[in-house]
């Protein structure tokens, strides 16, 4: 027994025609084109999808704990967490009259108790209401709670909040929010309070823009009846991701919606600029195939 | 330094490798799963399966040349666990309904190609029937064959061995019976 590779069956001339050919038939690759084509859609899927999570997530614990982003990342964070009360809240705002006695606990010293949660939950609560809303109302109605706040942060900003918690209701949202919040006793408070304005437009940005993958998805869903819509959520997908990790999902699409509307040259033409950029692609067998398949 | 490169930014970084790699060996795993006993009713799921973990550990796909062994290692342990939860004891149910998948763009003589092939490769016990297609089917060689299958290449060449005899006397077999 030598170290040395036995020549394979396929390329020594003993071996049975048959039994060549049918090693090369086990081997061929082609045949997995279109389950591969598939797999790889769901799994960029996936994969965008973990991303998106994974470092939604990530960040989350980062601002969570504040090692490393300090204020900014507990700002960032109470308006993570402030979002995710403000969904809750939805759940518990019948139970309006039983919040109070839980803020009285943290600020015994409070006049309004409800007022306190107000402070806080407000801000992530409506992140649609910028600085406006609170600005115009700031003052109003809380004394317990603006000398927190308002220690670090000019009054204007932190006060803004209990306009909306003077309404009876808002009582029970604060408990949803401090719930999560809890880490951030009445010290940290202020920290949290001058940061949330800045991560307030980052966040709206993202939530208003939406993502690689819901573009495509988009563009996929109104291929087949309104290809003109397709192309253009598809045109905005290549400028806005130009490179994208779905960047070749899109490419076919496209071309698959050009043919559908006839517009053969183009499509053949994206065709070729795909091969260029993907020689490799396991979609180019399934659009070569489209195409011969269309122009007989 | 390390600390500016946000995760979004590798999210971005790791996806790209992750499609050269299933690019280009998409269709090898995809095959090495069908030797594993896996069926095509699963094959989407696993392929995936396969590929997540491929993306989790991109950093450990560095020795480039390796690439089929440290893939057809994970399908392994893809199909194994696969297997468990089906709780199918049976060494593998290699085609089952692989008569009814070719695809529509097969030609006649290929398909009896790889239906003889089929049922060659299938009668050859697991051990074997790895070593053999790993070797004469997909040209890998013999080192990284014993690295994929985590064997001593000693191991795997007499299995090869064993396994060329029996392919080579039931061809000869089917011969015969279709010259009487």
């Amino acid at each position: 027994m030598t170290d040395e590779d036995p020549p394979p069956l396929k390329s020594t001339g003993e071996t049975p025609a048959e039994l060549v050919r049918a090693l090369r038939a086990l081997g061929q690759g082609d045949r997995d084109s279109a389950r591969l084509a598939r797999v790889a859609e769901r799994l960029g899927a996936r994969v965008a999808a973990e991303a998106a999570g994974g470092t939604a997530a990530a960040s989350w614990l980062h601002r969570l704990t504040g090692t490393k982003t300090g204020l900014t990342g507990l700002v960032l964070g109470v308006a993570v967490l402030g979002a995710l009360g403000y969904a809750l809240s939805a759940d518990r705002r019948d139970p309006a009259p039983a919040p109070d006695p839980a803020p009285a606990a943290e600020i015994p010293a409070a006049p309004t108790p409800a007022a306190v949660p107000a402070t806080r939950v407000p801000v992530p609560a409506s992140p649609s209401e910028p600085a406006q809303s609170r600005a115009p109302r700031p003052a109003p109605a809380h004394r317990g709670e603006r000398p927190r706040v308002v220690a670090r942060s000019p009054a204007p900003a932190v006060a803004p909040a209990p306009a909306v918690a003077a309404a009876p209701a808002p009582a029970t949202e604060p408990s949803g929010v401090e719930a999560q919040v809890e880490p951030t006793p009445a010290s940290t408070s202020s920290a949290q309070v001058q940061p949330q304005p800045q991560s307030k437009p980052r966040d709206e940005a993202s939530a208003a823009q939406p993502s690689e993958l819901t573009l495509l998805h988009r563009a996929r869903k109104v291929a087949a009846k309104q290809p003109e819509a397709a192309l253009r959520v598809l045109r905005e997908h290549a400028e806005r991701f130009p490179s994208g990790l779905l960047a070749p999902e899109r490419e076919v699409l496209t071309i698959e919606v050009l043919r559908r509307l006839g517009r053969s040259a183009e499509a053949a033409q994206r065709l070729e600029q795909f091969k260029l950029r993907h020689p490799k692609s396991i979609y180019l067998r399934r659009l070569e195939h489209e195409a011969s398949a269309s122009d007989n | 330094m390390t600390g500016t490169r946000g995760p979004l930014e590798l999210a971005a970084s790791l996806p790209r490798q992750l499609r050269e790699v299933f690019d280009e060996h998409g269709s090898f795993v995809c095959r090495s799963l069908r030797y594993l006993g896996v069926r095509e009713a699963d094959l989407d799921d696993l392929l995936q399966e396969v590929f997540l973990v491929v993306h989790q550990r991109l950093c450990d796909y560095q020795e480039k040349g390796r690439a089929r062994a440290w893939l057809y290692s994970i399908c392994t342990r893809v199909a194994h666990a696969q297997r468990r939860k089906l709780g199918r004891r049976r060494e593998s149910a290699l085609l089952a309904d692989e008569a009814e998948a070719p695809t529509q763009l097969e030609r006649v003589e290929n398909r009896q190609a790889l239906e003889l092939g089929w049922r060659l490769v299938q009668q050859l016990p697991q051990a074997q029937r790895e070593v053999f297609v790993l070797y004469e089917v997909e040209d890998m060689p013999m080192s990284e064959i014993a690295q994929a299958l985590n064997c001593p290449l000693q191991t795997a060449y007499s299995r090869l061995h064993q396994a060329r005899a029996r392919i080579l006397a039931e061809v000869q077999r089917m011969a015969a019976e279709a010259k009487s």
